[in-house]
């Protein structure tokens, strides 16, 4: 009697335990890997760490460095126009998309896949074919001269002014399509007696759209321009692929400033310098976020 | 003259043919419910009358005006709709006034309009919420308040009560049937609900794919309803139709019931000659149930007052009168008796049958003979 009774209780604890115990190793990597490793990061920013880690304190020398560095700089504007630029495109080509296709259209799951595809592709992959594409000597420029019109010049990857713009495109095609299929389901997620309440009214459809729909979306653009954002600040493989950070370092983004200068300079102590304000800046826009979905789901 | 003129409209989609020519037509003030089950075309009709669906084939007026082919917001109309469709991202002052401000009315005169709104339905203390901080009933009055504010030729309505509660959609019809006395503007109403149709309309259309079947006051639909249909639809509890043999009984031309108690003769007095080739023949009998009651002493010398003993089925009080299910002619049957003369399940019950109102309905077609 008390031995079967055990037996039930040990089976209990298993059952209850049994999702602690798978999710374990998972938690500890995730502690490990990433918190374990952001905090010796920030202590490695304050060290004098340049090829290998050394643990000798050296206070914020290694940030007052990399505020020294006008790469840095660069970087960080690159960022700003790339970050900027980026998302207000994506925003505007995703909502356009949205609406038309959101007319009760035919083949709109065909079309659908077609913009969203670009999604599943890897930045690499982007920033290689899109390197080609607008590569002067290979690409669009020589195609257009080759179809006769010899003046055409289009040539902003090799310029060092304009290489961040094309870095701009290329992510704006890949993530457009993304922003489209988050704006689309909102726009379903309209009672269409709405719309047909405003034509009642005397609106316009652009008027509609500009006075009520795209309003009341507002949960919408917050979730793509917090998914956009952090994608824009942790750009690395697009710019690796499409630019390598080039001319000279004329489209580094502050994730190529990083792994150049901890892993091919030998300058560790910039890098993980560089890397924290990165976090700093992510957290920046992340924190809020998390703290208004949290409330919300709290209160709900 | 803003009277509502509906000319032989028709509506396809595709193959499908959901308004096979529909005529009304309504004068100025008057309150015309649209009333069928789901699928009739109802709403397509009124979605069409308020330019939100395209005209396959006639012509739509609004007093003189042929607005067949313009906008909605050219016809001079204001819609109330089920789900409410208000504005999430206004405030309900802002709903209210949103149409205004497309029509370019100065804001003073918008405040104005807005606060006379508000006060006739009741909503002042709202007028700063978002539409998400109301309850059903008070979107319900926003979107009248927001339909209200431009004071058009005809209002119309798309079952803006069904998504309220019971006791609140009582209260709401009360109030539109006095917002219209009011206003007296034409409003087009439309429902399922044939109590609704019953209590606001005074002209009553009820639809069934696609075509009209009845179109009159809601006593004349009531009382000589044109077919089967529409007098099963309209009455709550629905009319009993009872297939029974016409027969000479004592040289009287009468119907044959049948109970489990025995067979008995109701005879028809007034309605001879029509029902004089149906000797021998099986007809359907409609009565409603409150023309089949307990024995009520001081109407039994009335014209067409029959009196029958029957077997009680099923008892269902309801307060007001006791509905008594009884088998005629093996086919259920409900009385409406009163619950001081109710008996239970199993006992006899003296009833009377007053079939002065009755009504005679071709079996197979479901028109009626007479």
């Amino acid at each position: 009697m008390s031995t079967s009774t055990d037996k039930r209780n040990w089976g209990d604890l298993v059952q209850a335990m049994l999702p602690k115990i798978v999710v374990a190793p998972t938690f500890v990597a995730t502690l490990i890997f990433i918190y374990g490793f952001i905090l010796w990061n920030a202590y490695l920013s304050f060290t004098k760490s340049r090829l290998l880690p050394r643990y000798d304190w050296a206070g914020t020398q290694q940030y007052e460095r990399l505020f020294a560095n006008e790469r840095w700089w660069v970087a960080a504007e690159n960022l700003v126009i790339f970050g900027g630029l980026f998302i207000i495109f994506c925003l505007i080509i995703g909502i356009f998309l949205a609406i038309l296709l959101d007319q009760r259209i035919r083949a709109e799951g065909a079309l659908r896949t077609i913009y969203l595809y670009p999604m599943a592709l890897s930045f690499i992959v982007t920033g290689t074919a899109w390197k080609w594409i607008l590569n002067p000597g290979l690409g669009l420029e020589r195609l257009m001269r080759e179809w006769g019109f010899e003046n055409f010049t289009f040539d902003w990857l090799v310029n060092s002014e304009m290489a961040i713009y094309t870095v701009v495109i290329a992510g704006v095609w890949q993530s457009s399509g993304f922003v489209m299929a988050l704006f689309l389901a909102g726009l379903r997620g309209i009672d269409d007696s709405i719309i047909k309440a405003a034509q009642v009214d005397g609106a316009s459809l652009p008027r509609i759209y500009r006075s009520i729909i795209i309003p009341s979306l507002r949960p919408v653009f917050f979730s793509a321009i917090i998914i956009l954002s952090h994608i824009a600040i942790k750009s690395f493989d697009l710019v690796m692929a499409l630019t390598g950070g080039g001319p000279g370092y004329a489209s580094d983004l502050p994730a190529t400033f990083m792994y150049s200068f901890a892993f091919t300079r030998g300058q560790l102590g910039i890098g993980a310098a560089s890397a924290m304000m990165m976090l700093c800046a992510v957290a920046a826009i992340i924190v809020p976020y998390l703290y208004s979905e949290l409330r919300s789901t709290r209160r709900g | 003259m803003s009277g509502l003129k509906i000319d032989n409209i028709q509506k396809r989609f595709g193959d499908v043919h959901v308004l096979k020519g529909i005529d009304i037509e309504i004068d100025e003030g008057d309150f015309l419910i649209l009333v069928g089950p789901s699928g009739c075309g109802k709403s397509t009709l009124l979605h069409m009358i308020a330019g939100l669906e395209s005209v396959t084939s006639g012509t739509i007026s609004i007093g003189q005006r042929d607005v067949t082919h313009l906008n909605p917001k050219d016809r001079d109309i204001a819609m109330v709709f089920q789900s409410y469709a208000l504005y999430p991202n206004m405030t309900v002052r802002q709903n209210i006034s949103f149409g205004l401000s497309i029509r370019k009315v100065p804001e003073s005169e918008q405040e104005e309009i807005v606060q006379r709104v508000a006060e006739m339905l009741q909503i002042g203390p709202l007028l700063d919420r978002k539409p998400s901080q109301l309850s059903g009933g008070q979107r319900q009055r926003v979107a009248m308040g927001r339909a209200l504010a431009r004071k058009p030729s005809i209002f119309l309505f798309d079952e803006p009560l069904s998504n309220l509660d019971a006791k609140l959609r009582v209260e709401m019809r009360t109030e539109i049937k006095e917002l219209h006395n009011r206003l007296g503007t034409t409003m087009v109403y439309v429902t399922h609900d044939q109590i609704e149709a019953m209590t606001l309309g005074q002209r009553i259309a009820i639809m069934k794919d696609g075509v009209i079947q009845q179109f009159g006051s809601p006593q004349e639909i009531y009382d000589e309803p044109v077919n089967q249909f529409v007098a099963g639809f309209i009455g709550s509890p629905s009319m009993n139709f009872i297939p029974c043999p016409v027969v000479k009984q004592d040289n009287q031309l009468s119907i044959e019931l049948d109970n489990e108690t025995g067979k008995f003769y109701l005879p028809i007095d007034g309605k001879n000659a029509e029902l004089e080739s149906w000797v021998g023949k099986t007809i359907i009998l409609g009565l409603r149930p409150e023309k089949i009651t307990h024995d009520i002493a001081s109407h039994a010398d009335n014209q067409g007052i029959h009196r029958a003993n029957c077997r009680v089925g099923i008892v269902e009080p309801t307060g007001p009168d006791t509905l008594v299910f009884i088998e005629l002619n093996n086919t259920k049957t409900v009385c409406r008796v009163d619950p001081s003369e109710a008996k239970n399940t199993g006992e006899n019950i003296d009833l009377m049958f007053d079939l002065t109102k009755a009504v005679f309905f071709e079996p197979e077609t479901g028109e009626r003979v007479c």
